[in-house]
């Protein structure tokens, strides 16, 4: 069955790529126009448009004050979760920012309950705002990555005028996302995150948004609440570190670094703390978080990774490569994950 | 922000009864201060938990671990030493002449009112003679629970299996609509079509059967085993998950570990 359909395809494609209408013809042709006919996918190529340079920038230069609705649909493991919260984000466009958990509406929750959730939720700004909140966070690597479709629609979102995109990838693609995103700031207003079967993932929509807030007085803007330091390159940083951060190679172009930090933390036991390398990489949207923790004091046998169950639309791997002690989080599918982990070694 | 005094002031506001002048200055340290008496405020509110009661005697006996040996020699030391009886000596040694004198006389009286062994195991007997090995080998293996194999292998099987066809399939169904666009284009950019058909079938399948054969045979460098519970994950990793799910993991990771444990126990 699979061979035949294989050189069913291989059959079609080539005779295609002959003559001279299939993908081939296309390759390195930038984002084209959707003026005259459909929509065209954006191509991989020099020219970036104006849109997506827009879009990555706006979160931290656009100065905007909202509240917003996010809703989680996720499995993890084989238990179906649903979170339902409101939340008012600042941003003063100079960098500064703060997420304030408003509500929460689903699950129902005891008084004491919805405390330690607010105040969890409200320490976890820092991650929420760098990690959980789509953005196009490279172009060119979104470029090669990703597909975009201008639907060539308008949708009014928080009273805002907004153009309509949808996002997928190009491969192994296990989201589709339909994007309301601001015409003026390029700031993405509403998200909305399906399987590629149809099931909805996750849901942000801005109910109200003032582009010239006051801020007066200041917000609580965010302060990282951990030890986390740029960790500079080379000796500098081994010696910061105390070993030689593992780094997984970038050179596929299918993610790039985005920074490399060193952080702390409590060891399990009690006593001590843990040093760790961590770097962000990204495939142009989504994020992997890498972590490696130096020597394992008691490494296994042979090298092995853990994988998992997925948490929603996060996969995990973890384990020990070569005696250091490794982990790697992100949006992306686990094969992904383990692939960073081998062009680590 | 004055970084050094903003450091000395958060240390020193730590304790309870710490002046708190900065943070009427800083408005940083304010806003820290503020969030900081929130978070001890909920800290608070939460049901204290009360200690097992096993717990005092084992920090006890954890606290003076190194004493315990030389404390239980210098207990036995101090045992006077007892001395039997007279008429145990005399006591032991009539029973065991007695027992030599009715073995003596009657050698069979002492099996009298045994139970029989069964027949069988005459059987099983000469047949672990007659093959060791093979008779261990039954008696482990029959011994060895069975193992259910995870709900997660057969999903995680079904879609490696998947993959490759999921693939050939999404490649097919673009191609088709292409070749119906161009088929739909006037008769003259069609002419000839046939045979370009024919020449590509041969070109492509040569070319994607390997790296279709290859894809199937991927072999990492190192051993990836696919987990059915977060029981083993690093406190790490629980965290930055808690986080990216808003706090949904961690209820979400309290049921599959304890439906785990369950299975275990099972």
């Amino acid at each position: 069955m699979k061979p035949f359909v294989v050189l069913h395809a291989a059959c079609i494609g080539l005779a295609l790529a002959l003559a001279g209408c299939g993908p081939a013809s296309e390759a390195g042709a930038a984002l084209e126009s959707s003026s005259q006919g459909p929509p065209l996918v954006l191509q991989a190529g020099s020219s970036m448009p104006v849109l997506l340079r827009q879009m990555q920038r706006a979160p931290l230069t656009t100065s905007y004050q909202g509240v917003r609705r996010v809703e989680q649909y996720w499995k993890i493991d084989k238990f179906r979760q649903t979170t339902v919260y409101r939340e008012q984000v600042s941003a003063d466009g100079t960098g500064q920012y703060t997420i304030e958990p408003l509500e929460l509406v689903e699950p129902v929750v005891t008084p004491s309950e919805l405390a330690v959730w607010l105040a969890l939720q409200q320490s976890r700004e820092g991650f929420l705002f760098r990690y959980r909140d789509l953005a196009v966070r490279d172009v060119p690597t979104f470029a090669r990555n990703y597909s975009l479709l201008r639907l060539g629609t308008s949708a009014i979102v928080a009273g805002r005028d907004c153009e309509e995109l949808v996002v997928q990838r190009r491969t192994n693609a296990k989201s589709l996302y339909t994007l309301a995103v601001d015409r003026e700031t390029g700031l993405v207003l509403r998200c909305r995150e399906e399987t590629v079967e149809g099931a909805l993932l996750g849901l942000m929509e801005f109910e109200s948004i003032d582009f010239a807030p006051a801020f007066v007085p200041a917000p609580p803007w965010h302060n990282a609440s951990n030890d986390e330091v740029a960790l500079p390159a080379g000796p500098a940083g081994t010696q910061l570190l105390g070993f030689e951060p593992l780094l997984p190679d970038t050179d596929g172009d299918k993610f790039v670094l985005l920074e490399t930090t060193k952080l702390t933390s409590l060891h399990p036991s009690g006593s001590g703390t843990i040093t760790w390398a961590k770097a962000v990489l990204t495939d142009g949207l989504e994020v992997v978080v890498f972590l490696h923790a130096g020597a394992d004091p008691n490494p296994p046998a042979d090298d092995v990774m853990r994988v998992s169950p997925s948490v929603g639309p996060w996969s995990h791997v973890e384990g020990t490569l070569h005696g250091e002690r490794v982990m790697a989080i992100g949006r992306v599918s686990a094969p992904d994950l383990l692939d960073l982990m081998e062009s680590a070694l | 922000m004055d970084s050094l005094n903003c450091r000395s002031f958060r240390e020193a506001a730590l304790e309870a009864d710490a002046p708190r002048e900065h943070a009427r200055e800083c408005s940083a340290c304010a806003q820290w201060l503020r969030r900081f008496e929130q978070r001890e405020g909920v800290l608070r509110s939460l049901p204290r938990q009360l200690a097992p009661e096993s717990l005092g005697g084992r920090v006890v006996a954890a606290i003076q671990a190194g004493e315990r040996q030389a404390r239980a020699v210098r207990a036995l030391q101090g045992l006077g030493r007892l001395e039997q009886p007279a008429q145990l000596e005399q006591r032991v040694q009539d029973e065991v002449a007695g027992e030599a004198a009715e073995k003596a006389n009657e050698p069979l009286q002492a099996l009298a009112g045994r139970q029989l062994a069964p027949a069988v195991l005459d059987r099983l007997v000469a047949e672990e003679l007659s093959d060791p090995s093979k008779a261990r080998v039954a008696r482990f293996a029959g011994s060895v629970p069975r193992l259910k194999a995870p709900a997660e292998l057969e999903q995680r099987v079904a879609e490696e299996l998947a993959r490759p066809c999921r693939l050939a399939l999404a490649l097919l169904g673009e191609l088709e609509q292409r070749v119906a666009e161009e088929l739909a284009r006037p008769a003259r950019r069609n002419s000839g079509s046939a045979w370009w058909i024919a020449a590509a079938a041969a070109l492509v399948l040569a070319t994607l059967a390997p790296i279709w054969i290859l894809g199937e045979s991927r072999v990492r460098p190192f051993r990836v085993e696919y987990t059915d519970s977060f029981a083993s994950m690093s406190p790490m990793s629980r965290g930055l998950l808690e986080s990216a799910s808003s706090g949904m993991f961690g209820r979400a990771a309290a049921e599959s570990d304890a439906s785990g444990a369950a299975r275990d126990s099972r």
